[in-house]
């Protein structure tokens, strides 16, 4: 195999016509990103059918790709764009569209906190708790939350992935942290930090 | 106890300000809590397959104008047989369609691929790359990693297009093995309905027949039909080579020559250890004994000479690694070379002990090789 290139370089690469640039764009990103589909449906085929759609477009369309981007950002952008289009098709298709739900938001994470060695059960209970809360958010707060803290964007590009603005993504922000820290105890979660 | 919730260094919500302290706790809480959200992943095999698809639909768009070719060719064959006009036997039929299959496909790309009945094109990333027919061709294995599935109602042609640099081994339906040379095209259908089973070769390829008494085996090619009676045996027939061989290893073959004189048809039996080589431009087949090793050794990654022409072996070596190979004396191909050649190894390195062993010397320019005598080219 080939060694792995900085993503900058690579995806340069891809934009200048390389092809196998193009194949080692797809061996890096398409977990992260069947990962990241998997977090607004259920539905593994249509993620699948939307790392395909993207591919092809990123192909098609490589010669009018700017060469200074963020990858990650860029492909999380313009995947979540295609996962929600095809969201709206298939919610359009159906026939009770009325009782349909077309938000199309984030499902409710699954944490693996118990493989890690939490020694204190104080700690691991107030982790919990936090989940639990986390999951009680409305989905738009969570998608949020999960692209600041899991995927580490910036404001700017929150407010882009979700085409909102940016006021509206810190006010977001704000409110969703605001909330989360109403429903904990305070004192619990002052706990934590003193073990520091 | 301190190291599951590492110190923040600098606060990475600076952005907003207006955080009061426990909100920052909090968010740092919510940060160390998402990461370790579960994940589901891509198995290797869906992702494998997954980049097949994207690879597929990318030939498909580069190749709409040639299946509109493939359309017209296929409707032109569909006119022929139904209009009646069709003098030749269902054998020369089925030899003549998988020809202008064969013909209408183009080597151009880097990768192996492979062209289902529904002209969907299947990319094999793997230098050597193997292909594995189910029982009823519907179903293929690719490499042992993935699979894919093709519809099969009768007889429907696949056709395999190997480029130079790339071998590929098929399994077919009926267990037969054939082993494709660089540069070469076969087309075969995905399952055998009909009373013969029947294959078209442009380059060359080891066939490893299956023996079945009541289905004999052909292999058309431009300019020869060759009948196997369960058998292994090698044939070359490139389209840029001017003759056409065949190499018996065991078993037993009969050769007939496409183009007949009205009286007497070119055939020919051969036993094990015989080559046969066609010359359409004088229509002489002659039959020789030889080393079938020198002939057949490059399915198991090794080329054998005996006294072979140097032009020969360039031949092969440019074909085998996709790259051009001139002697810049033309005497110099006159010249014979005797041993083994590792394929295995990298060309810079095979083209090493051929020079030290002819007197003369290469130079490389990319892809390019030009072997001169004797003066030193560095």
């Amino acid at each position: 195999m080939t060694h792995t290139l900085p993503e900058t370089e690579l995806w340069e690469r891809f934009v200048s016509g390389d092809q196998q640039a193009f194949s080692q764009l797809y061996d890096q990103f398409s977990d992260s990103l069947f990962a990241f589909g998997m977090r607004y449906t259920t539905d593994d085929d249509l993620v699948k059918d939307c790392i395909h759609d993207l591919f092809i477009d990123l192909h098609s369309y490589r010669t009018g790709l700017s060469q200074e981007v963020n990858v990650k950002f860029y492909l999380l952008k313009s995947f979540r764009r295609k996962l929600y289009a095809a969201h709206r098709k298939a919610t359009r298709l159906r026939l009770d569209r009325w009782n349909a739900d077309d938000t199309f938001g984030m499902n409710a994470f699954a944490f693996s906190i118990e493989q890690e060695i939490i020694i204190d059960e104080g700690q691991r209970e107030l982790m919990q708790q936090l989940a639990a809360e986390l999951n009680q958010l409305p989905e738009r707060q969570r998608e949020i939350l999960y692209l600041r803290y899991n995927q580490n964007l910036d404001y700017d590009q929150i407010a882009a992935v979700m085409q909102i603005s940016v006021p509206t993504c810190r006010t977001f922000i704000y409110r969703a942290l605001k909330q989360l820290r109403g429903k904990l105890e305070f004192g619990s979660v002052i706990l934590i930090f003193c073990w520091q | 106890m301190k190291k599951k919730l590492p110190r923040k260094g600098k606060s990475q919500d600076a952005e907003l300000p207006e955080l009061s302290p426990e909100d920052q706790k909090t968010a740092e809480a919510t940060r160390q809590l998402m990461q370790h959200i579960r994940h589901e992943s891509l198995p290797v095999t869906e992702k494998t397959y997954l980049w097949t698809r994207v690879e597929e639909s990318i030939q498909q768009k580069k190749h709409v104008r040639l299946n509109r070719l493939w359309y017209s060719v296929a409707a032109s064959v569909a006119i022929l047989l139904l209009s009646g006009l069709a003098y030749f036997s269902l054998n020369r039929g089925a030899g003549t369609a998988m020809q202008q299959i064969a013909s209408a496909a183009v080597i151009d790309t880097e990768v192996t691929q492979l062209v289902l009945a529904d002209r969907r094109m299947i990319s094999l990333q793997e230098q050597n790359s193997s292909l594995t027919y189910g029982k009823n061709g519907s179903h293929i294995r690719l490499d042992s990693v993935t699979a894919i599935d093709q519809q099969v109602l009768g007889q429907e042609f696949n056709t395999l297009i190997v480029p130079y640099g790339k071998r590929s081994v098929v399994t077919l339906t009926d267990g037969t093995k054939i082993w494709v040379n660089s540069g070469s095209k076969l087309v075969y259908p995905a399952q055998f309905t009909s009373a013969d089973r029947e294959v078209y070769l442009e380059g060359q390829a080891y066939f490893a027949v299956t023996h079945a008494e009541d289905k004999p085996f052909f292999v058309h090619t431009k300019n020869m039909k060759v009948q196997v009676f369960g058998t292994e045996f090698d044939i070359s027939a490139y389209a840029d080579d001017q003759l056409t061989s065949a190499v018996l290893v065991n078993g037993s073959i009969e050769l007939t020559a496409n183009q007949q004189s009205l009286f007497k048809a070119q055939k020919r039996k051969l036993k094990p250890g015989m080559r046969a080589v066609y010359n359409p431009g004088n229509t002489s087949l002659n039959v020789e004994q030889v080393n079938v090793t020198e002939y057949v050794s490059w399915k198991d990654g090794y080329l054998l000479n005996n006294h072979a022409p140097l032009g020969e072996i360039l031949k092969k070596l440019s074909r085998y690694y996709k790259v051009d190979i001139e002697l810049g004396e033309a005497d110099s191909s006159t010249e014979t070379f005797s041993g083994s050649l590792d394929l295995q190894e990298d060309i810079t390195h095979v083209l090493d002990i051929l020079s030290a062993a002819t007197s003369l010397t290469y130079h490389q320019t990319e892809r390019r090789f030009v072997l001169r005598k004797g003066t030193i080219t560095q």
